[in-house]
């Protein structure tokens, strides 16, 4: 096998500095085969792919030995430089940030066909329309004069894609590709880069956190800690031995708690044809909804981004304040009619975790203020009682408690959801609504999250409202389920019902997006 | 002293500068030994001279220019201080009222902000002061009513944006009251940005204050502002040109390093943010 691009000894440095930042680590990639580089985030992958590209930001330093079709380049230089776009492509991670947003997309791919390929307009608009088709966009005669907003994600996907095949590259770093995606569309966007590596011979570095998603396209795999290389081989041999206990993680992460049985009480929140529309929306941002929790049950609220669930877990804590009707009955008492007064005593009784956890957590205030900051509104208690009780909390959730008096940005993702959560639960609350609390974590801080999740439900009798994307999660927690799309409910029933015997396409959908395990 | 050390060359000259010109406008009549407002008749349009003890010479009836510059400027100065204060305290309070409220709160507030900022304001300001005469409380009035509205548009898309982030939302459906999400949550962040945005408004407001002292409106004879000294300076602009040089060159030098000092400090904020929070 001979490799199209190697790199040895790739080291990263900071300015200045010797402990590096990513390395020493060593790659390679043939021609038609797709090497995976995984790792949680910080990790050093993206740092990877900016120095193969010549990419990095001012201040860092890239040392190693760089081989592309087999000559010797020096990083950074004016022939690296100029394989940019040629030979070495890049498809970045967020497409709605990556393409320009005040230009067709078909003008975009243009462009860079010109540049790359040196030809004129009208060749170049052929080559444009040709690389559409071959990829599958639907229409694309019609679609080249659409702007990036009239889009949808997986289309704009594949227009970054077109525009990194623009100069007919042989290696493609593909950073992240599916993590914008819900799965269904993930699992195409691979499906397709998979085609493409197989007819045009391309060499993939394919970026993800995901090492199960991942062993499913690549061939060989290159495990990330820390800027380290920790484990590298072929893709049968890390899923069967994995050596080291780190991968390990990674992989048994996928292998999500199943559901304790669980001791359920009496029904403590109905919810009954609650309707949300926005001002001046057409249509229903969520229509018709009505479910009926108990004590110590978790119902899962399912659906891609946009489906209204976020909608739904917002309105059952009354922080939309416009366009709801229906009702939302806690014990009984409907929230939705209560005074200001009320309102502010019975939301001592509910708690809410949202998904980003750096931006739910204040960036001036200590932990100590943070988890307190419930018991200072709803409590009598004094500054030094409530250091007690955070204390407690931060057991509970199973942190450190030497953590008190730092800030959020000294925290790791997991643990500045460990913090949220353990705010949330400040006042003891019945019903705890999770807004894919677990969608912006990494695969073992997720596992980790459920499985606390699960512990304090049984340990609190805590109703749970858990609203995801993610199959797996919903899998680990659900009781109920109950399906949304458009606004809608197009399932609803008892979780086992729904796994075995899912009766709407849209369901089936969302549970056959998960590529098949491996079956080594 | 931890911050000043990180700061930009640029923003510490203008600092120390600006520290060296306040120092010596407040200390100004223990410095030097003439009084700004009494005449030395043995002087009378002086040219600049070490030997006569006068360094910046004497206006047309002999008052020692150096000492009405730094007089001049203790006034200048402290109206544009309090009036920029005035516009933080309005523009903060009321941008994140408009912004955190939202609905029709906003709608109002954003209108009548549009409003005001159509209205000819200065021109306004010079028909109450020649209205009702010449007050110092109406002149900070005026001033910091004049520099609050772009500050008070910053702090609303601000507190707009604030008002969604998951950490406010989290705090509302923990039964916060609107003052404590105003003290606890948008008062903390949005100060930085208007400690910031003050190193603008204060050379605006010493800037209108000049100016409206030009046309005569600020302060009595024989008291001084640099406005009012300009306003000398160019009647003997021909004969003594020291009256206008010196005043000006103060007002130039002061306004400029504003300037700098602010573009500074926001390439500063601009550069180190992602590792300051």
């Amino acid at each position: 096998m001979t490799a199209i691009f190697s790199v040895e000894n790739l080291q990263v440095h900071l300015f200045g500095q010797q402990e590096p930042l990513l390395g020493p680590l060593s790659l390679q990639c043939a021609a038609s085969e797709c090497l995976g580089l995984v790792g949680e985030s910080g990790s050093g992958k993206s740092l990877t792919a900016l120095s193969l590209l010549g990419l990095l930001p001012p201040g860092l330093q890239v040392s190693g030995k760089l081989q592309l079709f087999g000559d010797d380049i020096d990083f950074n230089s004016p022939q690296h430089l100029k394989l940019l776009g040629r030979a070495i492509a890049w498809m970045p991670q967020d497409p709605s940030a990556a393409l320009h947003p005040l230009r067709t997309v078909g003008d975009q791919l243009c462009e860079t066909i010109g540049v790359l390929q040196n030809i004129n307009t009208s060749k170049a608009k052929q080559a444009a329309l040709q690389l559409f088709n071959q990829l599958e966009l639907p229409d694309p005669e019609e679609l080249q004069h659409r702007y990036p907003h009239q889009l949808s994600g997986g289309q704009r996907q594949r227009v970054l894609l077109a525009i990194a095949l623009a100069g007919n590259p042989k290696i493609l770093i593909a950073d992240e590709p599916t993590s914008a995606l819900d799965p269904r569309l993930a699992r195409e966007a691979l499906e397709l880069l998979d085609a493409l590596r197989k007819k045009m011979r391309l060499a993939i570095l394919l970026i993800s956190h995901d090492l199960p998603l991942i062993g499913v396209y690549a061939q060989r795999v290159t495990v990330l800690q820390r800027g380290n290389l920790v484990e590298s081989g072929n893709v049968e041999q890390i899923f069967k031995h994995a050596q080291h206990a780190y991968t390990k993680e990674l992989l048994a992460a996928e292998h999500l708690p199943t559901p304790l049985p669980r001791v359920i009480g009496e029904s403590i929140l109905q919810v009954n044809q609650l309707s949300i529309r926005y001002p001046r929306a057409k249509i229903n941002a969520v229509d018709q909804v009505q479910f009926d929790l108990k004590r110590g049950e978790c119902l899962v609220v399912l659906g891609e981004s946009g489906s209204g669930k976020s909608s739904l877990g917002r309105a059952c804590l009354r922080l939309i304040n416009h366009g709801v009707t229906g009702s939302v009955r806690l014990d009984g008492e409907d929230i939705l009619q209560a005074s200001r007064q009320r309102l502010r005593q019975l939301r001592r009784r509910m708690g809410v975790v949202f998904q980003d956890p750096a931006a739910s957590l204040s960036p001036r205030k200590k932990i100590v203020d943070i988890i307190g900051e419930p018991l200072r509104i709803q409590s009598n208690m004094n500054a030094q009682q409530r250091r007690v009780r955070v204390i407690e909390l931060l057991q509970l959730v199973g942190m450190d408690v030497d953590g008190l008096e730092r800030y959020r940005h000294q925290f790791s993702g997991g643990q500045q959801q460990r913090i949220a959560i353990a705010r949330a639960l400040a006042m003891s609350p019945d019903i705890l609504v999770c807004d894919e609390a677990v969608s912006a974590l990494d695969a073992h801080h997720r596992s980790e999250i459920i499985r606390l999740l699960g512990t304090i439900m049984q340990t609190h009798k805590l109703a749970l409202v858990f609203i995801t994307h993610d199959l797996a999660s919903a899998k680990a927690l659900a009781d109920q389920v109950l399906v949304m799309d458009q606004g809608r409910i197009v399932e609803q029933g008892s979780a086992n019902n729904v796994w075995l015997y899912p009766q709407h396409a849209v369901t089936q959908a969302l549970l056959s997006a998960r590529p098949a395990q491996l079956n080594f | 002293m931890h911050y000043f050390r990180s700061f930009p060359t640029s923003v510490r000259v203008c600092l120390i500068f600006l520290a060296v010109l306040s120092l010596l406008c407040v200390l100004g009549p223990w410095l030097i030994r003439f009084d700004p407002h009494r005449p030395d008749w043995n002087f009378l349009s002086a040219a600049p001279s070490i030997l006569s003890g006068h360094w910046f010479g004497t206006d047309a009836i002999g008052r020692d220019i150096l000492a009405r510059t730094l007089a001049g400027g203790r006034l200048s100065l402290s109206i544009g201080v309090l009036s920029s204060m005035l516009a933080l305290a309005l523009g903060v309070g009321i941008g994140a009222i408009a912004g955190y409220a939202g609905g029709w709160v906003e709608r109002i507030i954003v209108r009548l902000l549009d409003v005001m900022s159509a209205l000819p304001f200065l021109l306004i300001v010079i028909l109450l002061l020649s209205l009702f005469g010449r007050s110092l409380f109406l002149l900070l009035a005026a001033i910091g009513a004049y520099v609050w509205i772009d500050l008070a548009r910053v702090m609303r898309s601000e507190a707009a944006r604030l008002r969604q982030a998951p950490f406010v939302l989290a705090s509302i459906a923990a039964g916060a009251r609107f003052d404590q999400v105003l003290r606890w949550h948008l008062l903390p962040n949005l100060m930085p940005i208007a400690w910031v945005y003050l190193g603008l408004i204060l050379p605006q407001a010493i800037l209108v204050e000049s100016f409206l002292g030009f046309l005569g409106l600020s302060v009595d004879e024989p008291s001084a502002s640099w406005g009012s000294l300009l306003y000398e300076g160019a009647q003997e602009m021909d004969s003594a040109p020291w009256t206008l040089i010196f005043p000006a060159g103060f007002l130039v030098a002061t306004l400029a390093s504003f300037q700098f000092l602010g573009d500074g400090l926001r390439d500063w904020l601009d550069v180190r943010k992602e590792n300051r929070r």
